[in-house]
């Protein structure tokens, strides 16, 4: 109801003015009719002013001065006086005029065209007046002429008449015309406006063209509303950006972290051991306390260079120098080590080599993520990567036989709605794919295992957020 | 006695090795290096049996100047020398030639044991590289699951593998998995390095090896 009020209060208008229409062209019959009879009755009456008394019966001097008396008072009667809006005539057997009203010489034409007859008749003449006339033959062979012209007679009520009925009709299409147009031009486009605005992703696309047309306020109302959007869309964009500086931030933070960590304490820890032992071999028999000493100093020492190697190995393993095909080995190799049992599948196509380091560090972190997503929450058994290079792009893809899950919802695969729907694994990897300057997309099903494809640019760096956004 | 050239960016591990050596029974210091460019002008000019090479070095790493010496066909054996136990640098360095793969943290022993095991020409493989309890002699591998094993092993994808025995991907991983069993493997790198390890794959049938494939 209330989502078409305005369409029905439209139809509502549109009907009443059609009413009005109606009862306006009603009301023009009416008078039409009433005029009809109004002027029959009257040329009845003036026909039986001059038959119904002495005219009918012989023509007495008397009898004709008394007629002569009564046609000059016709005369008098203002509607009357000049013949052509009518008057009263008496014609001879010979056709002439015997007596008549004031003017009334003009309408002797009418004559012919009359018939004797006990109702009106309606006679046009050239000029398109029409007439009422009655003819009537007296007793004594002569004839009784009366009309009365309703065009001029009625001239000034017909013209307001006419001026009324035009006034009410052309009103009534005025108010249709109007409301079509209103309808044409104010509540489809606005209707089409909120479709639009309702159909926005806000913040994630930039805002479409809102509307085209004649109406300086909804120009300027989705104007507004554009800003608005382009607002909330470059708000988001910050928003990416500044995730991507984190990561990306981050990434380079560990890298130049297990650089030092490799090149500074895990060496001298490793040249410390072989010192250790070193002394170990020199030291002379009996020495069992500083023997004791030197064992433990390089269980120490031992133990830290593991535990500074598996830092590195967490922060920037150093093993992706070895170039792509080996990383992925084995970062494979190591992720099957973890999960116990886990058959993954390495195919690295052959002129991927080489690709930047910071690349193979994403992908060997996108992969850790998929392998990790795919074992652990879809129980995996076999894991298949393959990495591909087409026409400048590199595809990354990556299968499981795991559970799976309903990745329809994830379609859209944009950080903040991965993030909030509990998929961080997967929000991590699409932000990295981002890194990379490239897209991740989801295709996965309850029972039908986990495919992600990554498609990013081959070639470049690391791309700058300024280059994806 | 083995000649033996040193070639290691650490002073510290460069000067402790090299004074050991010296003082081994059977070994000779014939040289050392500190940057990989040195390390092959050495290998060149002194011709030394075994070059005990870093992996990490500047101006060309170990695994570099290995598969130089490789290249050139000398007569040199290699034994890798790193503070990395990542199964790839095996992988890595048994591509360039290399005969032996030893920790920089390994005992004297061990290290003892690597040096003459190498410039034998015999294959030498850090027990910690494996990161698997020696538990025994293997099981003994069926001939296909040794070919399997042979060509999976050196990286070569399963569906390559599928394509070059005539048998299904689902059955290369079936029998992959059994490899494991039998070796006590967790993938497939560390089943071929323990194969290699135990004699059950030799190092000249990784003929797969021999490409540029993976080669840092």
């Amino acid at each position: 109801m209330k989502k078409n009020l305005l369409l029905l209060l439209m139809i509502l208008v549109t009907l009443l003015t059609l009413a009005g229409f109606l009862v306006s062209l009603h009301a023009f019959r009416a008078q039409e009719e009433a005029m009809d009879s109004m002027m029959r009755s009257y040329v009845m009456d003036l026909a039986d002013t001059f038959t119904g008394g002495t005219m009918g019966r012989g023509m007495s001097q008397r009898n004709r001065s008394l007629g002569q008396m009564r046609f000059r008072m016709l005369s008098m009667d203002p509607a009357l006086k000049s013949g052509e809006a009518g008057g009263v005539l008496l014609i001879g057997t010979d056709g002439r005029i015997l007596a008549g009203s004031q003017g009334s010489e003009k309408l002797l034409f009418l004559r012919e065209k009359a018939v004797l007859s006990d109702e009106p008749l309606k006679i046009q003449d050239e000029q398109g007046n029409d007439y009422y006339v009655v003819l009537k033959e007296l007793p004594d062979g002569n004839f009784i002429l009366a009309a009365v012209s309703r065009t001029v007679l009625l001239a000034p009520l017909i013209g307001i008449w006419k001026f009324w009925i035009i006034t009410a009709m052309s009103t009534s299409a005025a108010i249709f015309v109007g409301m079509i147009l209103l309808w044409r031009y104010l509540a489809v486009p606005l209707r089409r406006l909120s479709e639009k605005i309702r159909g926005m992703r806000w913040g994630k696309d930039h805002p479409p063209a809102l509307y085209s047309g004649p109406l300086y306020e909804l120009e300027s109302l989705s104007g507004a509303i554009g800003t608005l959007a382009e607002e909330a869309f470059s708000k988001e964009e910050l928003k990416k950006r500044y995730v991507t500086d984190l990561v990306k931030a981050e990434e380079d933070t560990r890298k130049h972290l297990a650089r030092e960590l490799h090149d500074g304490p895990l060496q001298s820890s490793v040249a410390a051991i072989k010192r250790i032992q070193l002394a170990r071999e020199v030291l002379p028999p009996g020495a069992e306390e500083a023997l004791r000493h030197i064992d433990t100093a390089e269980d120490v020492v031992q133990t830290s260079a593991k535990e500074i190697r598996d830092y590195c190995d967490e922060l920037s393993p150093s093993w992706i120098r070895l170039g792509l095909a080996s990383a992925m080995q084995e970062n494979a190799d190591r992720l099957s080590r973890t999960y116990d049992g886990l058959v993954i599948d390495v195919a690295v196509n052959e002129d991927l080599d080489p690709l930047p380091e910071e690349h193979t560090l994403a992908l060997i972190r996108i992969f850790q993520e998929a392998v990790s997503n795919g074992a652990r929450h879809g129980k995996a058994r076999f894991i298949k990567a393959s990495l591909r290079k087409e026409d400048d792009m590199v595809h990354f893809s990556l299968r499981d036989d795991g559970t799976g899950f309903d990745a329809k919802d994830l379609s859209g695969t944009d950080y903040e709605v991965l993030r909030t729907t509990g998929h961080r694994g997967f929000a991590n990897m699409n932000e990295r794919a981002r890194l990379l300057g490239g897209t991740m997309t989801l295709d996965s099903a309850p029972g039908a295992g986990c495919r992600i494809d990554i498609v990013f640019p081959s070639g470049s760096g690391t791309e700058g957020p300024d280059q994806n956004g | 006695m083995i000649r033996i050239l040193l070639a290691d960016d650490h002073p510290l591990t460069r000067s402790g090795l090299a004074g050991w050596i010296e003082k081994e029974e059977g070994m000779e210091l014939a040289g050392l290096a500190s940057d990989g460019e040195s390390a092959w002008k050495a290998v060149l000019e002194l011709q030394p049996d075994l070059a005990m090479l870093d992996i990490e070095m500047p101006n060309g790493n170990g695994i570099e100047i290995a598969s130089r010496i490789l290249k050139q066909g000398l007569m040199t054996n290699v034994l890798m020398l790193t503070a990395y136990s990542a199964q790839q640098y095996v992988m890595a360095s048994i591509r360039a030639g290399a005969k032996g793969f030893i920790l920089k943290s390994a005992p004297l022993e061990e290290l003892r044991r690597a040096v003459f095991d190498t410039a034998g020409g015999t294959f030498y493989l850090d027990p910690s590289v494996s990161l698997v309890e020696d538990a025994g002699p293997p099981e003994e591998l069926s001939p296909r699951e040794r070919e399997v094993l042979i060509l999976a092993g050196q990286g070569l994808p399963a569906s390559e593998v599928a394509g070059m025995l005539s048998i299904t991907e689902r059955t290369v991983a079936a029998h992959l998995t059994s490899i494991y069993g039998k070796l006590g493997a967790r993938n497939k790198t560390e089943a071929i390095l323990l194969a290699l390890k135990k004699g059950i794959v030799m190092l000249e049938e990784l003929h797969y090896l021999d490409g540029e494939r993976g080669r840092p």
